[in-house]
């Protein structure tokens, strides 16, 4: 039969479009739940709190001994650093935590709810499903970094005295450029936390469960931490997905040194090829029976 | 007679004429068979009845249907094209509605509707808004379609999964136990809404446990039982279908002679099936069939239609019966001639002295373990008693039918009368066999005709009951 027939005509014609869109109406559609869940805003929330609890602290206790994570002790100077330090705060933990939630409930959330089903029949295809799953959990990392940086910024500049950075190699640069590179460091974090969402869409194929698939997930991000800090884990470490995770601070070099960002982006690459196709393989041929 | 039937739907099938065909379907998990070799072969424009109790299987083969579950063995062709390799193709002119709703609890009923609607790549994102709402409006959900999906009844849910089976003009619409949860209004509703789509053209395949709901809305009916199809086609087709059994009682002498008679006018040999629901037919109204009846009932059933004989049949008690190859059945005497032979073709007899059905000592039935007690046939027009069965006591374990259903020629019992059973075809009438055998010369103490009612045919062909009311 032709496509033709399949799809009809007359009447139809107005209500079935005449070839099948790209998909973008779907990604468009993922991202409106995504993001009218109240769970994805509690999550931004919590995000944003890490650098508005950083900044108060700071700010009631006068400034700290110097310990702590890094670029805290700049604060009290410079309030843009706000951004960063709970960058560095919220990276080993806080944002894989979201991440882990939003990539594991991707498809086993789906299936948990009875409507993966319905979106096969509709038809997504099980491949077209798992791009706009993955495209919607980075465009989500993006959104927790984004926060983490915005509402540092923003709580930095309400309690801090702000003014021209100066740079880990010394430099100085104005405001409006310490800016631009706050956001580069956004983008470099999220381009970090890409293979632990290629990781948690696989886990999430596995499963009907999606709090399993979610603390699975976390428990990756945390064992590969852990596996970081090992010395007798060494040979390992350039293959986690992890290791580049704190070296943002290369981007505040000047001139930037963009070796990190090129060999992160590069690993993530790696991690989401291989994870993709194991997703693939597992959920393409997959019996949905939820 | 109906195997004929089932293939000639398949022979229309090689003309494109079906919306969906299976060939030998099979569905494995580990090591037992959930669905096994079915051949579906549903027409374009029918409302398709697809019916089984719980875990026979039904689902299963919907996931199938829809690529949502890859076939262990055999071919599916949906709309005319192969499944699941043409899926995309296909599916968006196939609306449906799998094992219950599914629906994000916090969204609105609407925004769900538009979510699924977006994911259909050929949907026209121009018409969604109008094409939701009167989706929605034709399952009776407009004033509830803003609150939270979290808020709704499982009705409601329900009803919002068909509307999202309608969001755009379907070729074909699958619908999986439509009514459940859904109030005795709200059933009607959907009954009158598939009536529609049919209307419409759309060919309807609506999956039940419930015989009433399949029988109120469907052309064509197919059952499942243990993941096997034991029966399919026009309803009508199977209300009919050779159901009418003719008992004869006559002179003991003349049984070989009544039996020769309605071999010549080409009565088939009766199916233990219609032979039980004789047997049940005295037994109050509301009764149990006794197991051993059942068991029989389902491999007669099977080996008339569809299916393969079911395991295992009862062994026989005793070997009354002398497996000759003649196609009519002749059992149990009844000692007492109590009916006049009177060519009436459908008689009631006297009363007979014992009411109850077969051997009352009972030791002859093998009790399977039948958990649920087996409805009885409803007390519907059909069933006319046979002649006064008032069994030989102990001893001798007569039985009204062996359970092995087997050709019978003679019963080795000489005294009284005995019962010569048979199928009668649609081209002979009742009247007719009567007149035969008179002419024959037999002596015919009575004649009983019987219609097994739809409800019985789908206990016997499931090998349970189902729920005939709702």
């Amino acid at each position: 039969m032709s496509s033709e027939s399949v799809l009809g005509t007359g009447s139809n014609a107005t209500e079935r479009g005449p070839r099948r869109a790209l998909g973008w109406g779907f990604f468009l559609s993922e991202l409106a739940v995504l993001f009218r869940r109240r769970r994805t805003w509690a999550m931004l929330a919590a995000l944003a709190a890490v650098p508005i609890l950083i900044a108060v602290a700071i700010r009631l206790t006068d400034g700290g001994d110097g310990r702590g994570p890094a670029f805290l002790d700049r604060i009290t100077q410079n309030g843009l650093f706000v951004g960063l330090s709970a960058l560095a705060v919220a990276i080993p933990l806080f944002l894989p935590l979201t991440v882990g939630v939003v990539a594991g409930d991707s498809v086993a959330g789906e299936a948990s709810t009875g409507t993966l089903r319905y979106l096969l029949v509709s038809p997504v295809g099980r491949i077209r499903l798992l791009i706009v799953k993955f495209a919607a959990a980075a465009v989500f990392c993006l959104a927790a970094t984004l926060t983490v940086t915005v509402a540092g910024i923003l709580i930095g500049l309400a309690l801090f005295p702000v003014g021209p950075v100066a740079l880990i190699s010394g430099d100085t640069v104005s405001v409006a450029e310490s800016l631009l590179r706050s956001l580069l460091i956004a983008i470099y974090v999220t381009l970090g936390l890409l293979g632990l969402a290629a990781i948690g869409l696989f886990i999430s194929t596995l499963t009907d469960a999606p709090v399993g698939a979610m603390a699975a997930t976390v428990v990756v991000s945390i064992v590969a931490q852990v596996l970081g800090q090992l010395s007798q884990t060494e040979w390992l470490h350039p293959w986690l997905f992890s290791y580049y995770w704190l070296d943002f601070g290369d981007l505040l070099r000047q001139p930037i040194e963009w070796s990190s960002f090129g060999a992160n982006a590069l690993l993530q690459l790696a991690y989401v090829a291989v994870f993709g196709a194991l997703a693939y393989g597992r959920f393409a041929t997959k019996d949905v029976l939820s | 007679m109906f195997a004929q039937k089932v293939t000639d739907l398949g022979e229309r099938a090689s003309g494109g004429e079906l919306a969906i065909e299976t060939r030998g379907l099979s569905k494995r998990f580990g090591r037992s068979t959930v669905v096994d070799g079915i051949d579906l072969a549903v027409p374009r424009g029918a409302v398709f009845g697809f019916l089984g109790p719980n875990g026979s299987g039904k689902t299963t083969t919907i996931r199938m249907l829809l690529g949502l579950a890859g076939a262990s063995a055999g071919d599916i062709r949906v709309l005319g094209q192969a499944m699941p390799a043409k899926l995309a193709g296909v599916l968006p002119a196939v609306g449906a509605l799998i094992e219950g709703p599914g629906f994000y609890p916090f969204l609105s009923g609407r925004d769900n509707l538009r979510r699924l609607d977006a994911a259909d790549g050929y949907a026209s994102r121009a018409t969604r808004s109008a094409r939701v709402d009167r989706a929605l409006e034709r399952v009776g959900l407009s004033s509830a379609a803003h609150k939270k999906v979290r808020a709704y009844s499982l009705g409601m849910k329900q009803r919002l999964g068909i509307a999202n089976a309608l969001l755009t003009p379907r070729e074909l619409i699958v619908l999986d136990e439509p009514t459940n949860g859904l109030d005795p209004q709200g059933t009607r509703e959907v009954r009158a809404l598939i009536r529609s789509l049919a209307a419409e053209g759309t060919t309807v395949f609506v999956s039940s446990h419930l015989l009433s709901e399949i029988e109120q809305m469907c052309s064509h009916v197919a059952v499942m039982r243990g993941g096997r199809l034991v029966a399919q086609g026009a309803l009508d087709e199977l209300r009919g279908a050779g159901r009418t059994h003719v008992r004869v009682t006559v002179a003991a002498p003349d049984a070989a002679l009544a039996a020769s008679t309605l071999a010549r006018l080409g009565l088939a040999r009766p199916t233990a099936a219609a032979a039980a629901s004789a047997a049940a037919a005295p037994a109050p109204a509301g009764g149990a069939l006794p197991p051993a009846d059942t068991r029989t009932t389902t491999d007669a059933a099977a080996v008339l239609i569809d299916g393969p004989p079911a395991p295992a049949p009862a062994p026989a008690p005793a070997p009354v019966t002398a497996p000759a190859p003649a196609p009519v059945t002749v059992t149990a005497p009844a000692p007492a001639p109590v009916t006049a032979p009177t060519p009436a073709p459908v008689t009631a007899p006297a009363p007979a002295p014992a009411p109850v059905t077969a051997p009352t000592p009972a030791p002859v039935t093998a009790p399977a373990p039948t958990p649920a007690p087996v409805t009885a046939p409803a007390p519907t027009p059909a069933p006319v008693t046979a002649p006064a069965p008032a069994p030989t006591p102990a001893p001798a374990p007569v039985m009204v039918e062996p359970p092995s259903a087997a050709d019978v020629a003679t019963a080795t019992d000489g005294t009284g009368d005995r019962v010569v059973e048979g199928e009668l075809p649609e081209a002979v009438a009742a009247e007719d066999v009567v007149a035969a055998l008179v002419g024959a010369g037999v002596r015919v103490r009575g004649f009983a005709v019987e219609r097994a009612s739809l409800e019985d045919l789908f206990v016997q062909l499931t090998g349970e009951g189902f729920d005939v009311v709702q």
